[in-house]
C-alpha cells in the first residue's frame, strides 16, 4: 500500500453511512485486510505453540508445517503423492467431460429419452458419491482404478445435467433457420448444439471436478495406498497433523488453481457468471 | 395428458434399471459381491427395517443432517450479512471466503478429532464447515442484489435497522439466498456422510463402512438405497422451496 497519508485506523469495520470518516483514514479496506487477519491468525498459533498454549503434538504449529512439507519435499513423497492425486484425477475428468457430454447431448435433443432418464441423474446427483467408494474398492480392487471410477461418477452427472440444460436453451428458432438453411443432421450438432453446450459444460465440469477432487481424496483416505490422502489418513491415527495440513494444502492450492481455469474457460467460452 | 405421459417415460426408466439389475444378476453374470440380486437387496432392506437398526441409523443421519443444515444456514446468513450489504468489507475478506471455500472438507478431520474426539459431536461440526462457506458465499452475492433504492427508500422512512433487513434485505434476497440454501443442504448432507464414515460409528455413513467391512453386501446395498431415499427427498424439498421463491419474487 503506497500511501502518502499517515496511515490511521483500518476502516473495514466503520459503517458505510459516514463516508466522512473514511475519508481521513490512510489505509482504504482491501484484499490485504484478509492476508493481515490471516498473518495474524499464524502468529497466535506460533506463539501459541511457543508458549505451550496449544500443545503442538496435538495442533502442530507453523513453523512445524513448513518443516514438515521441506521434509516431504525432499524425499520426494510429496510430489509422487501430488502426481498421483491430480493423475488419476485428470483420468476421470476427461472421461467424465467425454461421457457426460454425450447423455447430455442425447437427453437435451429427446424429449423422450429425458423423461426416462433425467430422474436417475438427479437422484445420483443429489447423493453423497463417496458411499459408492467401499464397492467399487471391492469390483475392481485398491489402487488408481477405484480412485479414478469414483472420480468420474462424481463429475460425470453434473456435467451431464448442465450440458442437457444447456441444449435445451437452444432457441428453436435458431435451429430452424439451420434447418431452412439445408444444414445437415451432423452439422446441426457440429455447428450448433455443441458449441451452445460449451459454456454448459464448462459450469458442469467446474462442479464435477471439485467433487471428483474429494472423491478421488477420500478414496485415498479410505484406502491410503498412495496420492495425498494417504497423509490425511496417516494424520488421523498419528499424533502429529503436520503432514496432514501440508497435504491438505497442496490439494487446496492445486483444486483452486484449476477451479479458477475452468471458470476462465468458461468466460472465453461466452458464459454469463 | 403430458403429464401422464412424463409419468409413463419415468415408470418406463424404472424398469430399465430395474431390468437391467435383474438381468445382470439373476444368472450370475455379476458377482454376487459387487452387485446383489434386486431381491436380496429388498430383503435386506425389509431385515435392515424390521429386525436390524437400519430405522435408527436413517433417523440419526437425518437427525444430524437437519441440525447441520440448520446450523450452517444461520452461521453463512450471519458471516456474510456484513460482506454482502457493505462492499468495503467484502472487498477486504473475500481472500478469506475463497480460501474457506477451497479447502477440502477431509481437512478438518484430524483437528476435530483432537477437539472434539470421536463421534457426534465432530460429525455434526464436519457437516457445519462443510455447508457453511457456501452459505456465505450465497448471501454475499444476494444481498449485494438487493436494490439500494429500496434501501434508501427505508432510510429515508427512518426504517430502523432490524425492520430494514426483514421487510428489505430478507425478502428482495430471496430467491438467490434458496439456491444457496439447497447447495447447503447438499453439502451438509455430504458432511455428515463423511463424519459419519470416519469420524464415528454411528449413522448411515458408518453403517457403509461397517457393512461393506464385514462383506455383507446386500446390507451395504439397503443402506445405499436409504442414502438415495434421503438424499432425493432433500433435493426435491429444496428445489420445490426454490422453485416457490423464485416465484414469489418476480
Amino acid at each position: 500500500m503506497r500511501s502518502v497519508d499517515t496511515p490511521h485506523r483500518s476502516a473495514a469495520t466503520g459503517p458505510p453511512a459516514r463516508p466522512d470518516r473514511r475519508r481521513f483514514a490512510g489505509l482504504r479496506p482491501g484484499p490485504w485486510v484478509s492476508g493481515a487477519v490471516l498473518l495474524v491468525l499464524l502468529a497466535v498459533w506460533q506463539l501459541g505453540a511457543w508458549t505451550g498454549l496449544i500443545d503442538p503434538r496435538l495442533l502442530s504449529s507453523p513453523v512445524r508445517v513448513v518443516a514438515a512439507a521441506w521434509e516431504m519435499l525432499g524425499s520426494g513423497a510429496l510430489l509422487r503423492d501430488t502426481v498421483s492425486t491430480f493423475a488419476t484425477l485428470l483420468v476421470a475428468v476427461v472421461f467424465a467431460i467425454v461421457v457426460g457430454e454425450l447423455i447430455g447431448l442425447a437427453l437435451g435433443r429427446s424429449e423422450r429419452l429425458r423423461w426416462t432418464f433425467e430422474w436417475q441423474l438427479v437422484v445420483l446427483n443429489s447423493m453423497p458419491r463417496i458411499a459408492f467408494i467401499p464397492i467399487v474398492i471391492l469390483a475392481v480392487g485398491v489402487g488408481g482404478v477405484a480412485k479414478s471410477v469414483i472420480g468420474f461418477l462424481s463429475a460425470v452427472v453434473p456435467i451431464a445435467l448442465f450440458v442437457m440444460t444447456g441444449v435445451r436453451q437452444v432457441s428453436p428458432t435458431m435451429i430452424q433457420v439451420a434447418q431452412s438453411l439445408a444444414f445437415g443432421r451432423s452439422a446441426l450438432w457440429t455447428k450448433i448444439l455443441v458449441p451452445a453446450s460449451l459454456p454448459h459444460l464448462a459450469l458442469g465440469l467446474r462442479l464435477g471436478f471439485s467433487r471428483a477432487l474429494l472423491g478421488v481424496v477420500v478414496t485415498e483416505v479410505f484406502n491410503p495406498v498412495a496420492g495425498l490422502g494417504r497423509w490425511i489418513a496417516l494424520g488421523r491415527t498419528s499424533i502429529d497433523p503436520s503432514r496432514l495440513i501440508v497435504a491438505a494444502l497442496v490439494i487446496g492450492a492445486v483444486g483452486t488453481v484449476v477451479v479458477q481455469g475452468i471458470s476462465a474457460a468458461h468466460r472465453r467460452l461466452g458464459g454469463a457468471s | 395428458m403430458t403429464r401422464s405421459r412424463v409419468l409413463r417415460h419415468q415408470l418406463a426408466g424404472a424398469l430399465v434399471v430395474i431390468g437391467l439389475w435383474a438381468l445382470l444378476t439373476y444368472p450370475g453374470l455379476v458377482n454376487p459381491f459387487v452387485l446383489p440380486t434386486p431381491t436380496a437387496v429388498l430383503d435386506a432392506v425389509v431385515r435392515g427395517l424390521t429386525e436390524g437398526s437400519l430405522g435408527d441409523h436413517v433417523l440419526r443421519t437425518s437427525g444430524t443432517f437437519v441440525v447441520c443444515f440448520a446450523l450452517a444456514v444461520l452461521l453463512g446468513i450471519a458471516l456474510g450479512a456484513t460482506p454482502g450489504l457493505v462492499p468495503s468489507v467484502h472487498r477486504s475478506v473475500e481472500p478469506l471466503i475463497s480460501l474457506a471455500l477451497s479447502v477440502p472438507i477431509v481437512t478438518y478431520f484430524a483437528f476435530l478429532v483432537v477437539l472434539l474426539g470421536y463421534g457426534f459431536w465432530s460429525v455434526l461440526a464436519l457437516g457445519v464447515v462443510t455447508a457453511t462457506p457456501t452459505m456465505i458465499t450465497s448471501t454475499v452475492t444476494a444481498f449485494q442484489e438487493v436494490d439500494a433504492a429500496l434501501l434508501r427508500v427505508g432510510a429515508v422512512y427512518t426504517a430502523s435497522r432490524p425492520a430494514r433487513f426483514l421487510r428489505i434485505v430478507l425478502p428482495g434476497s430471496l430467491a438467490t439466498l434458496s439456491g444457496g440454501v439447497r447447495i447447503a443442504a447438499g453439502r451438509a448432507l455430504i458432511g455428515v456422510i463423511v463424519g459419519e464414515m470416519f469420524l464415528s460409528s454411528e449413522g448411515l455413513g458408518a453403517q457403509i463402512v461397517n457393512a461393506s467391512g464385514f462383506f455383507d453386501i446386500p446390507a451395504y446395498y439397503a443402506v445405499v438405497v436409504a442414502l438415495a431415499v434421503i438424499s432425493y427427498v432433500v433435493a426435491v424439498v429444496f428445489g420445490a422451496v426454490e422453485n416457490r421463491t423464485a416465484a414469489y419474487v418476480t
